[in-house]
């Protein structure tokens, strides 16, 4: 064993140097800020709806990505942990994000019933394939549009369930499924406008 | 699973430990004192056997060493499987680009580049094998590098001396009184489960206090999170722990199913379906209800809640029913979902690039002043960048790495220059590493 002192001062300085490189890269080359983060989250709630809505398992798939989303929620967090505003923020879009996932399920889950309306089938499959392409490019112009097609679903499962009450029953995932991604969609305009104050979170 | 499950109070009886063993300060001397000696029996047995530098063993097991006997174990698995994958590598990168200076240095970099990409995106100890295997080949590469007569004996010493120091931290880990860390995984899932009824009785409650649903919300998913982080580990601990995997993850998956259908039910009552009409920006005009009469709107929130008050219900009496299956000790016929967690590839691919231009510009500044400590340098700015790579608020604990190295300083110099020189056998050594590496393990367990 050396005991040399001037090396031993010298690879404190190397160790020094080497951390200060570390240092200087993390905080500048592309910092990783809440608000990175945070966009980052919301990118990755879209990407992995879009996938939900493009699977055929519909109840194992929303499970896993309440899953994934609470696990990336709670990371997201931990990296915003200073900053209010973005912890809202991730508040507004997980709890949106939730409940689009729960109304696509709900659209998924009505469409296997066999005695639905073939034009309100249709036109749900329609609007799932549409969704699934919105949310791989997603923008506040094609939320604007699936939200107006959402809802005109959702009117139009209304409009064929007077009938009685057996209707209401077939066709009630169809209507609490659009009108709820109508309005899910819609926040997520809100959000992606950088209006998440306006949710209630 | 019965057996298993019931068996665990007699383990407990059979093992009753005081109770001021538990208190924190009792527990993070404990861990010092085991990890101390742990580090004392692998650094003997490299001296016993002659190894080239027995400081790596010693120094391995203050690496992986855990307060949880589970953590422990899974660490030191990735560690090795990181390690064979960082030597394979360097073995590459040492016989067959050590001659030309520019080109080595440059693999180096993009090896550990791919390393922390993987390191970022992966989760857990999966993550940590990533990282040891960039840095592992940072540390042997560099110095083989330097020396490419002696680089083959150098790998093997190194990789002998690490794998020494893991399974001397293992068997310590086991043989010394420890925490186990399946008893603290089942409390925190249970924690999670009472924590998920709460929130969805606070999220449904038009009454609670704003700053309180955050703060429950905030709870919860650093809890859910935590509990992610744990819940690999046990299967590394015993027979019972994996046994109980299955049922804890089915309850953690009740209790966030609960606390998922509360708040997609609680963004209903708090307005999802405005009755007044709102036009988009490109002109259509949407009208967030039924158009045409207020009845219909009227017609689906009723609905919507009817929906949401029948998922809510399914959702607790799973929550309920799996609480019971599991204080039973059955088992619940639910698939068994294999869920990925997400990656995002953008921050991923950051921190590799971070990562290589940190190696290319320590290296730059050495081969420019041919400074004699400047491959410390780069094989630090390699090791921290894969140490932050899957770390939050990388800058912040970087920060906090540079101001504990200049704090530590102080004790190391007066530990090596004071305390060394007056050991004259390994005894006398130990009692000359004594403060320092108490001290040490006491602050980790803190």
């Amino acid at each position: 064993m050396t005991y040399n002192a001037v090396s031993f001062l010298n690879s404190s300085l190397a160790i020094l140097v080497g951390i200060a490189v570390a240092v200087v890269l993390f905080a500048t080359f592309f910092p990783e800020t809440p608000a990175f983060a945070v966009r980052r989250f919301r990118r990755q709630l879209v990407v992995h709806l879009g996938y939900l809505v493009g699977t055929s398992q519909c109840a194992s798939a929303l499970s896993c990505y309440q899953h994934a989303l609470c696990e990336q929620l709670g990371a997201t967090l931990a990296r915003v942990n200073d900053d209010p505003n973005a912890t809202r923020t991730c508040f507004a879009s997980a709890a949106t994000a939730l409940s689009a996932a729960q109304a696509i399920s709900r659209l998924r889950g009505s469409l296997g019933v066999r005695t639905l309306f073939p034009s309100i089938a249709s036109e749900t499959s329609r609007l799932l394939a549409r969704l699934s392409r919105t949310l791989r490019n997603p923008s506040i112009r094609q939320f604007g549009k699936r939200a107006a097609e959402a809802y005109a679903l959702g009117r139009h499962a209304l409009i064929a369930a007077r009938g009685g009450a057996e209707e209401i029953k077939v066709l009630n995932g169809i209507i609490v499924g659009a009108q709820t991604l109508g309005s899910d969609l819609m926040r997520a305009r809100m959000i992606l406008q950088g209006k998440s104050n306006a949710i209630r979170i | 699973m019965k057996a298993a499950v019931v068996s665990v109070p007699l383990r407990d009886w059979l093992f009753k430990k005081p109770e001021w063993l538990d208190h924190q300060t009792a527990v993070a001397l404990t861990f010092a004192v085991k990890t101390f000696a742990a580090s004392l029996l692998a650094l003997y047995i490299a001296f016993w056997a002659g190894l080239d530098d027995p400081r790596w063993s010693f120094l391995t097991v203050f690496v992986v060493s855990q307060p949880d006997s589970g953590l422990v174990l899974a660490k030191s698995f990735y560690r090795i499987l990181g390690t064979i994958a960082g030597v394979l590598v360097t073995i590459a990168l040492v016989f067959g680009l050590a001659q030309y200076g520019e080109l080595f240095v440059a693999a180096v970099a993009v090896w550990i580049c791919l390393c922390n990409f993987a390191a970022r995106a992966a989760r857990n100890f999966g993550s940590y094998g990533f990282q040891l295997a960039g840095y592992t080949a940072a540390i042997l590469a560099i110095p083989a590098a330097l020396e490419p007569s002696g680089a083959y004996d150098l790998i093997v010493a190194r990789f002998t001396e690490i794998l020494l120091g893991i399974i001397c931290a293992a068997l310590v880990s086991r043989l010394i009184p420890v925490h186990e860390l399946s008893p603290k995984l089942v409390e925190r899932v249970r924690a999670l489960t009472r924590r998920a009824d709460s929130l969805a009785t606070v999220l449904l409650d038009p009454a609670a206090d704003r700053e309180r649903v955050i703060a429950e919300r905030t709870e919860f998913a650093k809890a859910y999170l935590e509990i992610q982080g744990m819940q690999r580990s046990p299967y590394f601990e015993s027979a019972e722990a994996r046994v109980l995997d299955q049922p804890l993850r089915r309850l953690t998956q009740a209790a966030v199913e609960l606390s998922s259908i509360a708040e997609a039910a609680a963004s209903h009552l708090g307005g999802p379906l405005p009755r007044a009409e709102t036009k988009t920006s490109h002109g259509n005009r949407i009208s967030q209800t039924n158009e045409s009469s207020n009845e219909d709107g009227a017609t689906v929130s009723a609905l919507v809640r009817a929906a949401d008050e029948r998922d809510l219900g399914v959702a607790r009496a799973r929550l309920r029913e799996s609480m019971a299956a599991f204080d039973r000790g059955e088992e619940l016929p639910h698939p068994n979902l294999g869920c990925g967690l997400w990656s995002d590839p953008v921050p991923a691919v950051l921190t590799g690039i971070r990562s290589a231009l940190a190696v290319g510009i320590t290296s730059a500044f050495w081969f420019a002043t041919a400074w004699p400590t400047g491959p410390t340098a780069v094989v630090v700015a390699a090791v921290l960048c894969s140490l932050l790579a899957s770390l939050e608020q990388p800058d912040k604990i970087s920060i906090a790495a540079a101001a504990t190295v200049l704090i530590a300083a102080v004790p190391v110099f007066a530990t090596q220059f004071y305390l060394m020189p007056l050991a004259v056998d390994f005894p006398s050594m130990a009692v000359a590493l004594a403060p320092l590496m108490l001290t040490c393990g006491f602050r980790v367990e803190h």
